[in-house]
């Protein structure tokens, strides 16, 4: 019983690494679309460039459903061993992934914001445009960060 | 080595012979021309000289725009672009002949002015068009009227009405008319939403008519101006719309043939565009009654050709070379070894250096090359990178160097994944043995060791950037300034790092790690004696600067470890598409063909943003952390009077 509980709180740590860092893109490539394709109805040429843009607040998913497969790696969910997994244990994994989950969900949103801003850049200064790439990969430092923490977290966690 | 050094130089000459001197420039490709800025004490020359004005400017102007706007008409008249056409910048590779030539044997204004009527026509059949689809569209619920409407209003000389009514309240509104006496109410028209109708009634009844639509705000219509019944009418438009859309396909095909001129027109663009920047450095210049001044820059080294063949073909031509300015703004040309000279992209895309400033391409080559394989440690992918940068740069005329940049990081990246075993994501269990004996360490199990070797790598390359401050303050003699802010570091730190390294091994080395730090500390002290300040304010300056170095170099370092997370982030994503694969496989008769889909799509995908990424947290390392040490920039680009064109590239054959 309490093994299962231990398992549930792990999966849920690795859901919300999912689901948080997810959403944090999904806004973030929102925002980051609406401005290009502003400047796509006048610009059409312009599409490669923009969709670098639209792009960059994407790997936040990415990180968040990284840490997810790992969570799932590590209660044995894909090699089909499952390992008891004490309540403490799953408290620890499910700490171990609010970093990405949270730090993906909020920087996600903002690096959106700053890639729309770059979008505006873009349509006024095309030769500008690696600028307006590093601009927004300087939010993306603290997902990266997020991610970087959960790896070493659940790294550390021993299970089974 | 780098930053190229420039002498700015004076031509004077006669003025006749400024046209074919700014032909030759311009061939040359060595002369960047400047607005002379003749200045108070100069006013001799400013009461002999004024800024001359082109003689063919106008006319050069005018066939830009009309080229420019035939080919943007060309561009709208082309039917379908593809999603990615015109995403990767193509030129025309030409020789110099061919563009010289162009008019020998295509006539541009011709071709324009022919493409303009054609566009000008195109635009009135589709305005035709609509107009037709409108006119069915208005006609549509009258096509069973077996008479025209004037015919009706002909016939009918009662009072008339025209109604159109919504088919949700249409009873209602039939039994409202119904109840006038001496009206008449036919039903002449019906759409899916609407019924249509036609009132007519003795005159004596038509104000209660009008009285009964007022109230319930029921809509009339305005009957088309028709003879002819409404269904012989679409049918007519139809056949019309039918012959005009056979009008259009044949436009299109002439539409092809000119997209076949296309070539030339652009060829016949840069041949003006050519002889307007020749204009444009004619207006630079300053002219008397017969002569001219003309001002630039040009690279040391071609100085004396440039002088030489001035001097043989213009004998009256006087070159002087003029005095540089402390302040003055000195365009910037960059020239390095061509393993470095891909790299030089990336310091543009931060800034120039300034004049007597290095030049940090070669210096950020190497870190960058090694870092970017770092972010994607696989091999595999590195050999996908490879090839397809090779490919593109057989492909492209443009961005050359952009693709060589990622080649060697390609390289770099078959290096780390040999090394780490990492090879499409494949576990190194499963690896053939050959390939097992390579690698070093495995990141996943490792994790420790690869956090460490990013930020080794990263403490590296700062050192690197405080040290090449020291050589440059050093070169410009600012001794005390050097020891103390970048001299002390170099101690300090490596100082500190031999200390804990040998700290159980070797106590003579942690010994001497030891005096080393304490020296670094001692001489961070040394501005203090520099002459004319304060000592005791100069000390409190030291000491503050001393620890916010300290904590920017803390932080600097710890950005490193994004190295190890995007280079993780490739590693288990590609995992993640051979587990996916490998799930999908057991799905029945299906199976092998969708996991070869996820494989190939989710590897082609990681690649592509682990790639993205990995360029630009690359750069991101080096203009956030490692620029600050040493590099300003914000030089402005060494421009030549050149033949560089806006769709051609010639091809040079020196």
């Amino acid at each position: 019983m309490l093994s299962a509980l231990g398992l549930a709180l792990a999966i849920g740590g690795g859901a919300l690494a999912v689901a948080l860092a997810g959403i944090g893109s999904a806004i973030g490539i929102g925002h980051a679309a609406r401005s290009a394709a502003g400047v796509l109805s006048e610009e059409p040429e312009k599409f490669g460039s923009l969709l670098i843009l639209i792009a960059l607040p994407g790997t936040q998913g990415f990180y968040g459903f990284l840490v997810g497969f790992l969570v799932l790696m590590k209660v044995g969910l894909v090699s089909g061993q499952i390992p008891p997994i004490t309540v403490y244990q799953g408290l620890q994994i499910f700490f171990a992934s609010l970093p990405i989950a949270l730090a993906g969900l909020l920087s996600g949103v903002h690096q959106g914001k700053v890639s729309a801003a770059g979008a505006g850049v873009v349509a006024k200064q095309p030769s500008a445009f690696m600028k307006a790439v590093i601009l927004s990969a300087l939010v993306e430092t603290y997902a990266v960060l997020g991610l970087l923490g959960s790896i070493l977290f659940l790294n550390g966690i021993k299970v089974g | 080595m780098a930053v190229v050094k420039l002498k700015k130089i004076g031509i004077l000459g006669l003025k006749e012979k400024l046209e074919h001197i700014l032909s030759l420039l311009q061939k040359e490709e060595t002369f960047h021309i400047v607005d002379p800025q003749l200045s108070e004490d100069t006013d001799i020359l400013n009461t002999f000289f004024t800024p001359a004005s082109s003689p063919r400017r106008v006319e050069v102007e005018e066939a830009l725009h009309t080229i420019d706007a035939a080919l943007k008409n060309l561009d709208s008249l082309r039917e379908e672009r593809g999603l990615f056409e015109g995403l990767l910048p193509e030129r025309i590779l030409v020789e110099a002949e061919e563009i010289e030539g162009i008019f020998e044997k295509f006539d541009y204004k011709a071709v324009c002015k022919d493409i303009e009527k054609t566009r000008f026509a195109l635009q009135k059949l589709e305005e035709r068009i609509s107009a037709i689809q409108q006119e069915i569209q208005s006609l549509l619920p009258f096509r069973e009227l077996p008479f025209s409407f004037n015919e009706i209003k002909k016939t009918i000389s009662l009072p008339l009405k025209f109604i159109r009514v919504k088919e949700k309240n249409r009873e209602e509104w039939e039994a409202l008319f119904q109840s006038v006496p001496e009206t008449h109410l036919e039903k002449i028209g019906k759409s899916q939403e609407e019924n249509f109708y036609i009132i007519f009634s003795l005159p004596s009844r038509e104000e209660e008519v009008t009285e009964i639509i007022k109230e319930h705000g029921i809509e009339e219509f305005t009957p088309p101006d028709l003879d002819e019944p409404p269904g012989e009418r679409i049918k007519a438009l139809g056949k019309e719309k039918e012959s005009l859309l056979k009008k259009k396909q044949e436009i299109r095909e002439e539409v092809k043939a000119y997209l076949a001129k296309e070539r030339n027109l652009k060829i016949a663009y840069d041949y003006y565009y050519l002889l307007f920047q020749k204009e444009l450095a004619y207006e630079e210049s300053r002219e008397s009654k017969c002569t001219f001044i003309l001002v630039g820059w040009v690279p040391e080294n071609e100085y004396g050709q440039l002088t030489g063949w001035l001097g043989r073909n213009f004998p009256e031509t006087a070159c002087i070379e003029l005095p540089m300015d402390e302040e003055e703004k000195v365009p910037i040309k960059l020239r390095n070894h061509s393993i470095f000279r891909p790299f030089e992209t990336i310091t543009r895309l931060y800034t120039l250096p300034r004049y007597g400033e290095v030049d940090p391409s070669p210096l950020l080559a190497p870190f960058f090359a090694f870092f970017f394989g770092l972010c994607l440690t696989d091999a595999g992918y590195g050999v996908i990178l490879v090839l397809v940068s090779l490919f593109l740069m057989k492909k492209l005329t443009v961005g050359k160097d952009m693709l060589k940049v990622i080649l060697i990081g390609g390289i770099t990246t078959i290096f780390w994944g040999i090394i780490t075993g990492g090879w499409f994501g494949i576990e190194p269990d499963n690896l053939p043995a050959f390939l097992q004996k390579l690698i070093i360490f495995n990141p996943l199990k490792d994790l420790m060791t690869l956090f460490v070797l990013s930020l080794a790598l990263g403490m590296i390359h700062i050192l690197f950037g405080i040290g090449i401050e020291f050589y440059e303050k050093m070169r410009k003699k600012m001794w005390l300034e050097a020891l103390g802010a970048e001299l002390s570091w170099l101690a300090i730190i490596p100082g500190l790092i031999m200390y804990y390294l040998f700290q159980k091994t070797s106590p003579l080395f942690s010994r001497i790690g030891i005096y080393m730090a304490l020296g670094g500390l001692i001489i961070s002290f040394l501005p203090c004696f520099q002459k004319g300040q304060n000592p005791f304010l100069k000390m409190l300056a030291v000491i503050g600067g001393f620890m916010w170095k300290g904590k920017d170099f803390l932080g600097n370092i710890l950005s490193y470890s994004r190295l190890m997370a995007l280079g993780l982030a490739t590693s288990v994503i590609a995992l993640v598409v051979n587990t996916l694969a490998g799930i999908t496989s057991s799905i029945p008769l299906i199976g092998i063909g969708a996991s070869i889909i996820v494989l190939i799509g989710g590897h082609i995908f990681n690649l592509t943003i682990n790639t993205l990424g990995a360029f630009v947290h690359t750069s991101r390392l080096q203009f956030v952390e490692f620029f600050p040490y040493f590099f300003e920039g914000g030089g402005k680009e060494f421009h030549p009077l050149s033949r560089e064109g806006k769709y051609t590239l010639i091809i040079t054959r020196r």
